[in-house]
Order: C-alpha cells, then structure tokens, then sequence
C-alpha cells in the first residue's frame, strides 16, 4: 500500500519535474537554432525550422570577435569579483547586526532596506546619474561597482534566515574562550553562511552579469565594454544581427551554466551538513 | 590587543554596530534615498527633465494622475500580475522543496529550471516574440499534442494579459526558485531526521518543518512579488510597449517621462506608486506578522 | 531627529571623498573629458594635463569623444571611419562612444556637463533650451543656403544642429507583386491605393501591406507624411500650425492616419500585427510576401540587399488626395557640439568634415549629405519620374519656432509616439470599441487645448 503510493508519488514528481525541463527550455529553440543559421537563412526561413547545417559556427565566431568578447568578459569579471566580495561582505556585515544585537534603530534600519527595494526607479535615473557623476565614478569601473554593491533586502533576508539557525551559543563559547565580536563574524557566523553567500553570489552575479544599463549609461567608454553590451554591436536602428545574437547570448551563457554547476552543490549541501547546531 | 570584559563587549557592540552598518547605510542613503528626495521635489514641478529651470505647479501632476483615466488605467492590468505572482511563488516553492529531498539528476533539474534567469533580457523579446506568434513556439507544441486553431497570444486583447504574465513567469520563477532552495538549505537536517522517525510525510514535513522555518524568506519574496505586480515593466515593454491593453502603471511613467519630457509628472506618478507599493507592503507585514509571532532572543 | 540627518549627511560627504579618492587614478586616461566636470578637488588637478587645444597652432589638435545611436557599427566608426578624418587631421583625437537606447539616455547624461564633445540632438528639445546644451554652429540667415534643414535647430539668430544625413520619404514596394496582382500604374491616391492592395490581396498570396506594428518607430514615422498628405511644402512647418483643428476630417493629419486605419479594416495588413518582425519583414518583401511598406528612402537599400531580388524593389509617392506629388526631403539626427566641450574648435572642424567631406550620411545613414545644392541619388531616380517633387518643408517664421514640439508635448498627442497609431490600428481591427473618428477628436481636442494655450496670439484668427 505504502509502496504503491510513494512510487505513484514519485511518478508525478518527476513528471513535474520534466514538465518543468520542458517549459524552461522549450521557449530557446529558437536562440538555439537562429545561431547556427546563415544570415540569408535566418531571413529565408522560419524561425522553427532546424538550421541546415548544425555545424556552422560562424556566428559564433563573428559574435566573439566583432563583439569584442574577450575584452567583454574581462571587464565583466573584474567589475563582478569586486563588487561581489563588497556586496557580500557588505550583507552579511549588517546582517550580523541586524541579527545579532538589538538596538533602537534596528526596525527603522531593516525598514529602510526593505522600502528602498520598493523604489520606482524610472525617475530617479536622473539623480542617481547626477550623483555618480559628482562623486566623480561616470565612466570608471567605480561606477558600476559602487551601484552593484549597495546590498538589499533579499541578501540581508537570506543571511538573516541563516543566521537565526546558528546557534548563539557558538557565540557565547566563543566569547568565553575572549573572542571579540568580529572574531566571531569572522571566524564564526561568516564561514557558517556558506550557503547563503552561494545563493546571493548566483542571484547578485547574475543580475550584474546580463545588465548592460549601467555599464552603457555609466561607463560609456569603449574600452570598459562588459560583456553584455557587447551584444549591442549587432543591433542598431536599422536592424538586427540576430542569428549572432543569439550565438552570443548562448556563447555568454556558457560561463554562467559552469558558474553555476560549480556553485549550487554548497547551497543543498546545507542539507546535510551537520556543522549548524 | 582586547582582553575583553563585559564591559568591554558592551563597547565593543558599538563599535561593530556603528562600523558594520556604515559603509551599507551610506550605499543605501546616497544611492537609494537621496534620489527619491529628488523625486519627491520634482513631483511638485514641471520640469521637463533637461532645462535648467521649471515652475513649482503644487499638487497639480497628482490631480491629473486622479482624473486622467489614461494614467491611472494601468493599474488594472496589475490583477493579472498580482494573480501570477502567487503562481510563480506556489511553483517555485514546489520545486524548490522536492529538489531539496533526494532526486535523480538533482544538479541537472535544478539547473535547467534556472536557466531561463540565466539568459540575457536582449534575447528575451525574441523568444516570446517567435514564441507567441502564430504558428510560432507555442502552437506548434500545442499542434503536437492534437490542439489546432489555437488562439492569437498577443493579438486578442483578453489573452495577452495572460500571455504576458506567462512570460514573466517564465523569466522570474528561476530567481524565486533558487531563493528558496537557498533558504531551505538553512534548515538543520536533524529536524527533517526526527520527524522522519515520526513518520511525518513529505507534505509533514514541506508543512510544518520547512514552511515555518522559511518564512521569513517567503514573506519577503511575496511582498517583493506583490509589490512587483503593482508595477510590472520589463516583459510587457520589450513585448508590447503597453499596446494592445496590456499598459501599465510603469510604462505608462516611462512614456510620460521620456517621450513627452514630461520629468516633474513623471516623477509625481514614480511617488504615487511608491506609496501605493508602501501601502500594500504594510498591510501584508501587518498580516504575516500576526500570523505568527517567533522570538529569536 | 536632526541628529541623524546629521551624520547621514556626513556618511555622504564621507563616502564621496573615499571614493573619488579611489577613482581618481582610473580617471587619468580618460583625456581629461571626465574630469572637466567633476567638483570634487581632485580632479581639478587632474585638469592641468588635459590636452587643451590650442589656438595658437594652425593645425587643429585635442581630444574630443563623439557620442553615437548605432551601437552596432562603433567599432568601424572609430577604426575606418576616424582614420579617414585623421588624414585631414592628423592631431584631433577622437575617441567614439555608444549610447544605447539614445533618445532616454543621452537625456540623462544632459544632466550633467558630461556629455561627449559632439552628439546629437535628441528630439523634443525646445529651441529656449538649446543655448544650455548647445554651441552655435553659425548664423542662421548666413548658413542656410549652405546646409538643408537647419531651420530645424535655430533659436535666435543662431542654429545648433546639421544633420547627419537627409532622405526622402515614400512607400517601398515589391514591383513583382504589383503586376502580379494586376495593378498596372503606381497608385496615386487614398482610394487607388486601396484597391491596388485589394487586388493584391484578392490575385496573390502576398501581404498587401506590413505594418511592422511591433516595432514602434514603423508606425511613428507615418506622422512624417504630413508634406505628401498636404502636397504642400508650407504645410508641415506652416500650415498646420495656422490650424486650429489640425486633425479634424479632411485635414492632412486626418487622411494620413485614414489610410492607416483603412488599410487595417479591410483586413489589408499582416493577420497578426502584435508578432510582425522588422528583420523577416526585409527578407519578406523582397521575396515578394509582401506588397508595401510605409518607410523612408533609407530602406531601399536594406530590402534590395535583403533577398535574391533586388530588381523587384521599388518606391514609390504616399498617396494624396492633393493635386501635387510632394516628397519632403527630410532631415535624420542632427550633429551638435556640447556647449560644455573644451574643444569646441576641433569638434566643430569634425563636424564639418563629417557633413562636408565625408560619405557618412550615404554609407552609415542610407541618406545623403545636407550640403546644398542636395545630391539626389540615383536610387531615387525612378521615384521622380513618377512625378514626383522632392522639396524641402518651408521653414516656419522665427515666433512659430518650437511651437509644434510644445504643443505636442503639452498635449500629449505624440505625434512621434507609437501609441495612437497602435490604438488606431486595434480599433480598425475590432480590439477596441472606440472608432476611428472617436480616437481622431480625441486628438484634436487635446491638440486644440495645448494650441490655444500656446500659439501666438496673431495666429489666432
């Protein structure tokens, strides 16, 4: 009886999960078979008939070459790499505020990140610009990196949330054996937030990864390029490269799926794991 | 080097307080609020968002936000949102919590539900463009499975609003998805042990282990889901512009904005979302919160 | 409370001096135009090793950046392209950037003085607000026999935009497609043209006309037909703005966007407008799915090149009900130089090579230069045969100088917007309840409301 209900239970669970499968992937066909057509033939023919010849990467060589990917991708890391470290120690620093002491501005504060998420952001472009621009930033790394870095309420959440399953007697041994309060973070909370850190590392990086807004209107210098708005070499007002395009959006994808793969085995590790008492 | 007494602990919690909160509250205050003074000035104007000078015109851009259905008619669309955003939630949570259990080929499923996140927003007007279109992505599937004369995605003013929250669906669910898996990866493992010598069963254990310990990550994903469908932009922009009555409050700004350089009533629409966005924020903490009230310290 | 203000403005003041600080190593190659307009204390120094330019040297010299719409050719614009200008000036340095949705961004950047040496201009800047943003290229009366359509950008005496290219405007058809269907003469007017798309649609498979509602701009420029709906080259600068009801029945705003409505209602369009896609759409009509398309001479080339046959292409006047085949020659985005720039000399001297010298405007723009006498090209050749004038639109006098942008973004007409177009469009096909003279007194009472307010009062009769 039991034995029959779970695999029924099983069944439907992996028919979700290949519907799931399905319904993720089925909408990219069509990136997938623009890539490898022919200029002529992404014109001449419809957008679900397979490419003629499955082995023309053309595309994918104009796309890294003209879009001047290489130079892409190297700006693209290093504006990630600072302003993920920054913005990863910039959350979990207050988080472990936020979470381990309780003081009078503590409601106001954890109010104030949640209501700035809520913030159109359409009309305060300009302003945004303005001030980036005094501080001197327009059209230097800085800018991109300074705007990425400022956390929110999602990073400090995810801390909070694991924050509250550490223990706070690990705190308390530690401050016993005379640890001071950033020994603790340091040596204590931070490793613990593991998971976490991964799973805002993916979110944060991928958000900065594919924006090409504030690289364009911030750091318009051709030699900052990142790696999304070297996309942009294939579309201007008269047309679209499409089929490159889509070549380079799968080329750009590719360290993201590795990125990935790597990254998400600590975020179920937690699981597991037993270190969190 | 810190010998450290009570009393000095009790300095040091200042110190790490102020020191910690520092450099993210400077971040948030120029970045974050600072603008929206600004927004909130130029509301009251009508600068056009280039001249060096404009007029304070008082509460004039906020009347006619009141009483010209063309600004305030976006907001209808946003049902549609706001029903969709319980559905992406609903399914990410499921996918979130079965893939925390033991499945085959876990990394692979996990990925691939991620990967629509994954892709650059300049491919997404493509693929729903070739997706809705007739004869396109969709009804060729739905040609597989013996469904013929399907009906127009984009073209039926009764059906794009869904499409279009389908789309957005499909887009967001991924970084709803990974959220939770990340959240539910905090919960210890030997609370899921000692329920299983229970006998709790897996909707036990989704119930009454994971959804309470989760909450607060759940909570702010719905509040943040919500207060996105007051104001969706991304996919009905790049797919529609607004037309064909799939407009919005967002799009309706940006056009005001930017293509009537219209700046102070754009900004005065910008302040009426955020409060409505505010509004509705209170109300669903006020909520939540009394659901269940959980003492850390 | 006052407390708090207090230090949250010194984490500020704080934070900005931190990170200028950190920056301003990364800003010294940036030839100086970062710095010009950074307040902060240390880039004034920095200043100092700008390379100024020199009015002592005959030759020209400097940096200047030169802002562009086509993020898609800046890379051959700041190889091919500036090797070309270097020959002529060996010492200006010119260093090319991209801005990505142009119209709203560069806005933005105007908020600042940082924004490039050499730009264009983007639409809907009042002529009172030129003079902030803008150097004076020249005098007015001195320049306008030199350069076409400069009248467009004058405040005062003075004008502050050439264009980087001019073109013509028509309708692009697929000539194979038209005698298939039987339609023997080019069709003149609203209710010729109708029937030739019927015959289209009746005797071939082609779509008689695409919309490319999708694509916003397609449906936009429609409103630039004004010349040829009128046949009058006083009209658009003129005519319409001695009108009081400019879009009422009859008028030239109104037949324009009847043909629109028209050939949507009897089904003369693509089946689903809310999918049509601009890159098929050039693969499309070449090959003959598609009859017409309402564009600019820009396009010839495009749908020419798009398929195997280029020979099919043709172009043809938008149909009038006036008496007199009236093109205009019509002018794109027009160069500016930044009132801000420290080089103002070498980007005026580029400027002028690019319109004067250069091939940009046929090679970049598809149009050819403003430099009068206009070179018509041969491409074009077959649409004057047609009887058809290329004419500049007349400019208007100076107190009507910006009148027509002010009414329009007063009223919200957007007569370069998308949004009534789309509407008309969903109406004629039976998406909406309003009809088409709802949606077109609509547009002219607001029209009316914004024209009384700001049209000088010897316009009102």
């Amino acid at each position: 009886m039991i034995a029959i209900k779970s695999t029924s239970a099983a069944t439907f669970k992996y028919l979700t999960l290949i519907l799931g499968v399905f319904f993720a992937l089925a909408p990219l066909v069509v990136v997938l078979f623009a890539s490898f057509k022919t200029s002529q033939e992404y014109h001449n023919t419809n957008s679900l008939t397979p490419p003629a010849d499955w082995f023309n990467f053309d595309n994918y060589r104009t796309a890294f070459v003209k879009g001047n990917m290489l130079k892409g991708f190297k700006n693209t890391a290093i504006i990630m790499l600072v302003s993920l470290v920054g913005n990863m120690l910039i959350g979990t620093m207050i988080a472990y505020v936020l979470q381990r002491f309780t003081f009078k501005a503590r409601g106001a504060i954890m109010a104030a990140f949640l209501f700035a998420a809520l913030i159109p952001g359409v009309t305060t472009q300009v302003i945004v610009f303005k001030i980036v621009h005094a501080l001197g930033l327009f059209n230097t790394m800085g800018s991109a990196i300074t705007l990425y870095m400022g956390t929110d309420i999602i990073g400090i959440y995810i801390f909070i949330q694991f924050m509250d399953n550490i223990s706070t007697q690990l705190d308390e041994s530690a401050m016993l054996d005379g640890a001071s309060y950033f020994t603790i973070f340091s040596r204590i909370i931070f490793p613990l937030l593991a998971p976490a850190i991964v799973t805002m590392v993916i979110i944060k990086g991928i958000g900065i990864y594919n924006d090409f807004y504030i690289p364009f209107l911030y750091m318009p210098d051709p030699d900052l390029r990142t790696i999304s708005t070297s996309l942009f070499a294939f579309k201007g007002p008269f047309g679209s490269h499409w089929e490159t395009i889509c070549a380079a959006v799968m080329l750009i994808i590719v360290p993201t799926v590795i990125a990935f793969l790597a990254l998400q085995k600590y975020i179920y590790n937690g699981f597991t794991q037993g270190a969190v008492k | 080097m810190l010998r450290l007494s009570n009393l000095s602990y009790r300095a040091q919690r200042i110190v790490i307080i102020v020191s910690f909160s520092f450099i993210p509250i400077a971040l948030l205050v120029t970045f974050g609020y600072l603008p929206v003074l600004g927004m909130f000035k130029y509301s009251f104007t009508d600068w056009n968002g280039l001249s060096p000078s404009y007029h304070w015109v008082g509460f004039d851009n906020f009347k006619t936000i009141f009483t010209d259905e063309k600004y305030y008619e976006g907001f209808i669309n946003s049902i549609y949102y706001f029903v969709g955003s319980f559905v992406q939630l609903a399914i990410a949570l499921y996918f979130a919590t079965i893939l925390s259990f033991a499945v085959r080929g876990k990394s692979f499923f996990k990925g691939v539900l991620f990967f629509p996140s994954m892709i650059n927003s300049v491919a997404v007007g493509l693929i729903f463009l070739f997706f809705f279109r007739p004869e396109g992505t969709l009804d060729s599937i739905l040609g597989f499975f013996g469904i013929t004369n399907p009906p127009h995605w984009l073209l039926n003013p009764k059906i794009i609003n869904i499409s279009l929250v389908g789309a957005s669906l499909w887009r967001y669910l991924g970084f709803n998805f990974i959220l939770l898996l990340g959240a539910i990866s905090s919960v210890p493992s030997d609370l899921y042990e000692a329920a299983e010598i229970d006998g709790a069963n897996r909707w036990h254990q989704f119930r009454y282990i994971i959804l309470p310990s989760i909450r607060r990550i759940v909570s702010v994903t719905l509040i943040l889901s919500i207060s996105g469908s007051v104001a969706p932009f991304e996919i009905p922009y790049i797919m529609t512009g607004g037309s064909n009555g799939s407009n919005t409050f967002v799009i309706q700004t940006v056009k005001t904005t930017f293509s009537f350089n219209k700046y102070g009533m754009g900004s005065a629409m910008a302040v009426v979302l955020f409060l409505i966005v505010v509004l509705v924020t209170v109300i669903q903490k006020t909520f939540i919160k009394e659901e269940k009230k959980n003492d850390r310290h | 409370m006052m407390k708090k203000a207090l230090s949250m403005s010194l984490f500020i003041v704080l934070l900005a001096g931190l990170l200028s600080g950190c920056s301003g190593n990364k800003n010294n190659d940036n030839a100086g135009n970062t710095a010009s307009a950074t307040p902060s204390g240390s880039s004034s120094a920095e200043s100092g090793d700008t390379p100024e330019s020199s009015s002592a040297e005959p030759a020209l010299s400097g940096s200047i950046t030169v802002l562009t719409q086509r993020t898609d050719i800046v890379d051959i614009l700041q190889k091919e392209f500036t090797d070309e200008f270097n020959k002529a000036y060996p010492d200006i340095k010119v260093k090319w950037e991209a801005v990505q949705d142009y119209e709203n961004n560069i806005k933005i950047r105007m908020n600042t003085e940082d924004y490039g040496d050499v730009l264009l201009i983007p639409n809907n800047v009042e002529p009172k607000d030129f003079p902030n943003f803008f150097e004076p290229l020249g005098d007015y009366e001195a320049d306008k026999s030199k350069y076409s359509q400069i009248d467009a950008h004058r405040f005062e005496g003075k004008y502050y935009g050439i264009p980087m290219a001019i073109n013509t405007l028509g309708i692009v058809y697929n000539k194979k497609v038209f005698s298939d269907a039987g339609v023997t003469s080019v069709p003149k007017t609203p209710s010729e043209f109708l029937a030739a798309m019927q015959k289209i649609k009746d005797n071939t498979k082609a779509i008689p006309l695409y919309t490319n509602y999708k694509d916003d701009w397609t449906l936009s420029q429609w409103s630039d037909y004004l010349q040829p709906a009128a046949g009058d080259p006083d009209y658009p600068n003129i005519g319409v703005l001695q009108d009081p009801h400019p879009w009422a029945a009859g008028k030239p705003f109104n037949d324009i966007f009847k043909l629109m409505y028209d050939v949507a209602k009897q089904g003369l369009i693509e089946k689903d407008p809310t999918t049509t896609d601009w890159e098929s759409s050039k693969g499309m009509i070449n090959r003959g799915e598609i009859g017409t398309m309402v564009l600019g001479s820009w396009a010839i080339a495009q749908m020419q090149g798009a398929g195997p046959n280029p020979q099919d292409i043709g172009y043809m006047p938008f149909p009038t009900n006036a008496a007199k085949l009236s093109a205009p020659l019509a002018a794109d985005y027009n160069w500016s130089v930044n009132v801000h720039s420290k080089n103002k000399e070498a980007a005026k001297a580029f400027i002028h090579w690019v319109v004067d010298e250069s091939d940009y405007a046929d090679k970049y723009q598809g149009g050819f230069s403003a430099v009068m006498p206009l070179k018509v090209p041969e491409l074009l050749k077959g649409f004057e045969d047609l009887g058809v004038t290329m004419e500049v639109s007349t400019p208007g006098p100076d107190d009507l100088n910006g009148v027509m942008t002010q009414i329009d973004n007063d009223s919200e007409v957007g007569i370069h917007n998308p949004d009534f177009k789309k509407k008309l469009i969903e109406a004629a096909i039976g998406n909406r309840k309003e009809s088409f003279e709802d949606i077109m007194n609509d547009l002219d009472k607001r029209w009316n409301k914004s024209w009384e307010k700001l049209i000088p009062a010897n316009y009102k009769k």
